[in-house]
């Protein structure tokens, strides 16, 4: 009954973005690294199923070309196959297409929503000395910041919707600070974005296959069932895979389970109360997508942004895009909303109604043609984000009390130069490679 | 009736540590700095009142040698009259002395403090790794955090006094993130400390010097009145001196007035609620001083820290590092403490009493020798520190809401890598230089 024990210089819990990142990074530098997903297949909330021949996202639905995630890539010499979108979005608002100005300008388009130019002009101003003179309180709400300005509802629904794309939290709940610091942190990845040609599991793939160069492992089906510890240092893992369960000796364990997950696999009398306290007031935040199939576009550009819906936030033609997303002469089509309120309670069944709702109301081709395929979404456990920008919630490091043991993924995306989505979690991945390589070599056991 | 008006590149409110910093920075670069100051002497809590040939300090006791403070005169060519001192600390435990040798601090005082020496390796074992892997929880007290490791009192002690002594907080006040981030912050510079024989106003009185040497301009007995702004941007100051009202018109205002004053200063209704909340949430704490003289000295060596007391955490035979700070024959020492817990209220009256009574129940020679000469205390608008290090508390950035409006000085000194005291106040002014000189040069108006 002797148990197998194997050893490596990091073992990796989870396959998701800041897992595979981490351990691509780490065996790229020499590491012996070792990934165990639990899940047949790898990616986590950056995978693809397949049904009927579409492809359907586990939740990332569009990546960042450029910044943290893809400069992972170039790292680690994986294939980036992504097709940009290069058409400019548009802009569904009280039924009417309003074009983003091709001046190049960052918000001319508020000119296209509000007629008023000196209201314009005063609220880019406000913008402008945000942005380059000091960012506003942590205190005031983005939706606060804009009312100095300006009252105009289409204005405050384009921030509104910008907001609850990338934060997936209202206007009236993220803080004007986190907003505007967001725009110096990854949210400038975003672009452009484009779509994985052959959905967003290839990625995830090509990370597999370069820490496999590398002679690192990434089983699958192999779940991790006690990480261990020992005067207060992580020294290992126990995994039970297809066969039996294996003790994993290594001198960093990196874990993308989320910090919950975490806290529970090591065992909480290893945390100070302080920390589990974090861990507990942690907010997740509820974002859902749907997916529709249909036998025509649906809509003639791929990026549309819905303001002024109930729940509606954007509309995705990948097929404009990628090709190989549908079945040939076949087209699929992602769309985002979140619930009006991250902090109140939501009822699920509602928000997806509501989401379905604005679909058959804003696109007229929806009721004609449109089919759903598809609805997902996360929350408790498993957010979108692992805590909501909002004033009084506290960031969870990468770093545990554990000596050793790391947390990876966007429930320790930092905040302030707000990190969110795949780039968000990638960063996490580049900070704890980055330490890890401060503490030791490859090969140096503690 | 017409008002005089000036121009500068520069205003600069108040003479304290902030304020010449900054205006000396400022002036050495080329800009054009007018300092206002309301009070007679320049140099605010770092300045000295004279008595029967004795020195008293208005805040600033012992000066850091090294870091932000010391380099600032280095780089404008101040003179920087302090002595280092070079005697070791004592420790008065109870009424017990224990002395050690400089060499082995603070292991010597830990294995002084407790004889279990397995316990002391578990407690170090823990700061090790607070210091190197990760701080830990910033909702969790410095004395959740020593209690982990230690019941020990001798022990708690020990971190409570110096916290005490660095924060003005007290352990169980305190947060442990804090506590440990100060030591790579500013705190390190206090490693070497000295005193200015002429008095801190003396090093004041070099700023002044240096200020002056590049043209720039330092009036005393000058109140600022009012702060200009137009569309949000602060464009000058009204201040009223021995020959009247004048308007200055700067590019920028440096307000070392604390926060509270500079929104005061401007008028609330320029500032966003959620700042003005995050002022009105500041926490500032209370520390006392005060001034025992004698005709020997009361203690052989420059510097006890006192535990178990009511109230006292040190006492400073300065004479013995500085005789010119007490007339010939005679010597002067300062003690420091502060209230139990800078949350809770209390009594003024109370908590000097039990300073003076721990004076005399703790160090021998007191009741005989030493005399009271003077007790200073700062605390409601003027602070010791703006904001005790308590979790939950927001720091308020040097940028004010309005654009070219900065605040210096410890209302503003950043926690988080702890910046306080002498050399925090410095950092807060190359902080505002910096930024002033990426926005302006020299006589560039707007």
């Amino acid at each position: 009954m002797g148990q197998k024990q194997e050893k490596y210089d990091a073992v990796v819990l989870g396959s998701g973005i800041g897992g595979l990142c981490s351990a691509a990074l780490l065996a790229n530098k020499g590491y012996k690294t070792l990934v165990v997903e639990k899940l047949p297949i790898i990616g986590g909330r950056c995978s693809t199923l397949k049904y009927k021949g579409f492809k359907i996202p586990t939740g990332v639905v569009a990546v960042p070309m450029s910044g943290v995630l893809r400069s992972i890539f170039d790292d680690v010499g994986a294939n980036f196959d992504v097709s940009p979108i290069t058409v400019p979005p548009k802009y569904l608002i009280d039924k009417r297409i309003i074009d983003e100005p091709s001046d190049g300008q960052p918000l001319s388009i508020l000119s296209r929503f509000c007629s008023d130019e000196k209201e314009v002009s005063m609220l880019k101003r406000g913008i402008e000395k945000a942005g380059t003179w000091n960012a506003p309180s942590n205190e005031t709400t983005l939706l606060d910041f804009l009312h100095q300005y300006t009252g105009n509802k289409n204005i405050i629904s384009y921030f509104n919707n910008k907001c609850d794309i990338f934060f997936t939290v209202g206007a009236h709940e993220v803080s004007a600070r986190e907003y505007f610091l967001s725009h110096t942190g990854s949210l400038k990845d975003f672009q452009p974005i484009g779509f994985a040609n052959q959905g967003s599991i290839s990625l995830m793939k090509a990370l597999k296959k370069a820490i496999e160069a590398k002679q690192g492992r990434v089983l699958t089906q192999c779940r991790a069932k006690k990480i261990l510890v020992r005067n207060g240092i992580a020294e290992g893992v126990v995994v039970e895979g297809k066969n039996g369960e294996t003790t994993i000796l290594a001198t960093a364990v990196i874990s993308n389970t989320g910090p919950k997950k975490t806290v529970a696999l090591a065992g909480k009398e290893h945390f100070d109360r302080g920390y589990l306290k974090q861990v507990r007031n942690m907010m997740p935040s509820l974002q859902m997508w749907v997916t529709t199939i249909s036998d025509r576009p649906l809509f003639d550009v791929p990026f549309l942004f819905t303001l002024k819906t109930r729940r509606l936030l954007t509309f995705l033609s990948a097929s404009l895009i990628s090709t190989g997303l549908a079945p040939e002469g076949k087209y699929v089509h992602y769309s985002i909303s979140g619930p009006a309120t991250q902090t109140g309670p939501w009822n699920l069944k509602n928000e997806v109604n509501l989401h379905i709702q604005d679909l058959k109301d804003n696109l007229p081709d929806f009721n004609k043609y449109g089919e759903i395929l598809h609805v997902g979404c996360y929350w408790g456990e498993l957010p979108t984000y692992s805590n909501t920008p909002i004033a009084g919630f506290n960031n969870i490091p990468q770093k545990t009390p554990v000596e050793n043991l790391y947390n990876v993924g966007d429930g320790v995306a930092k905040e302030g130069g707000f990190s969110c989505g795949s780039p968000g979690c990638a960063l996490t991945a580049r900070i704890v490679v980055e330490d890890i390589e401060n503490r030791f070599k490859p090969g140096q056991l503690f | 009736m017409k008002k005089k008006q000036e121009k500068c590149d520069v205003a600069v409110l108040g003479s304290g540590i902030g304020g010449l910093c900054s205006a000396a920075l400022l002036a050495n670069k080329g800009y054009e700095t007018i300092v206002v100051e309301k009070l007679p002497i320049v140099g605010g809590r770092c300045a000295t009142l004279k008595y029967k040939g004795y020195k008293i300090p208005t805040g600033v006791l012992g000066v850091p040698m090294v870091g932000s403070f010391k380099s600032i005169f280095d780089e404008v060519g101040a003179e920087f009259d302090v002595t280092p001192m070079t005697t070791p600390p004592k420790y008065l435990v109870g009424n017990e002395i224990i002395d050690t040798p400089e060499s082995d601090q603070p292991d010597a005082i830990l294995s002084r403090l407790c004889s279990d020496e397995k316990e002391i390796a578990i407690l170090k074992r823990g700061i090790n790794k607070a210091r190197t892997w990760s701080p830990p929880s910033n909702e969790m007290s410095l004395q959740d955090f020593i209690y982990q490791y230690t019941r020990n009192e001798n022990l708690a002690e020990y971190y409570n006094n110096m916290s005490d002594r660095i924060l003005s907080t007290r352990a169980h006040e305190v947060s442990a993130k804090e506590y440990f981030q100060s030591f790579s912050g500013s705190l390190k510079d206090f490693q070497r400390v000295g005193f200015a024989p002429e008095g801190s106003i003396a090093l004041m009185k070099a700023l002044k010097k240096a200020i002056e040497a590049k043209g720039g301009k330092v009036i005393t007995q000058c109140r600022a009145k009012k702060i200009l702004v137009k569309n949000e941007i602060a464009e000058g100051v009204v201040v009223e001196g021995k020959k009247g009202e004048t308007t200055i018109l700067a590019n920028n205002i440096v307000s070392n007035a604390g926060p509270k004053k500079t929104v005061a200063l401007a008028g609330k209704e320029y500032f966003e609620r959620g700042y003005l909340r995050e002022l009105r949430n500041m926490v500032p704490s209370l520390q006392i001083w005060v001034t025992s003289i004698s005709d020997r000295p009361l203690f052989d060596v420059p510097i006890l820290y006192t535990y178990k007391t009511r109230r006292l955490v040190s006492f400073v035979c300065v004479s013995h590092v500085c005789p010119e700070l007490a007339p010939k024959g005679k010597y002067i020492h300062y003690s420091i403490s502060s209230p139990v817990s800078q949350i809770a209220p209390w009594n003024l009256k109370n908590e000097v009493n039990m300073h003076i009574q721990d004076l005399k129940d703790h160090l021998p020679g007191y009741n005989k020798y030493g005399e009271v000469l003077h007790v200073g205390c700062y605390w409601g608008e003027w602070p010791t520190l703006a904001n005790a290090p308590i979790v939950g508390y927001n720091d308020i950035p040097q940028k004010t809401p309005i654009e070219n409006l900065y605040n210096v000085g410890d209302g503003v000194a950043k926690k988080g890598g702890w910046a306080g005291g002498s050399p925090g106040c410095a950092l807060t002014a190359k902080i505002v230089v910096d930024d002033i000189e990426n926005r302006f040069k020299p006589g560039q108006s707007l």
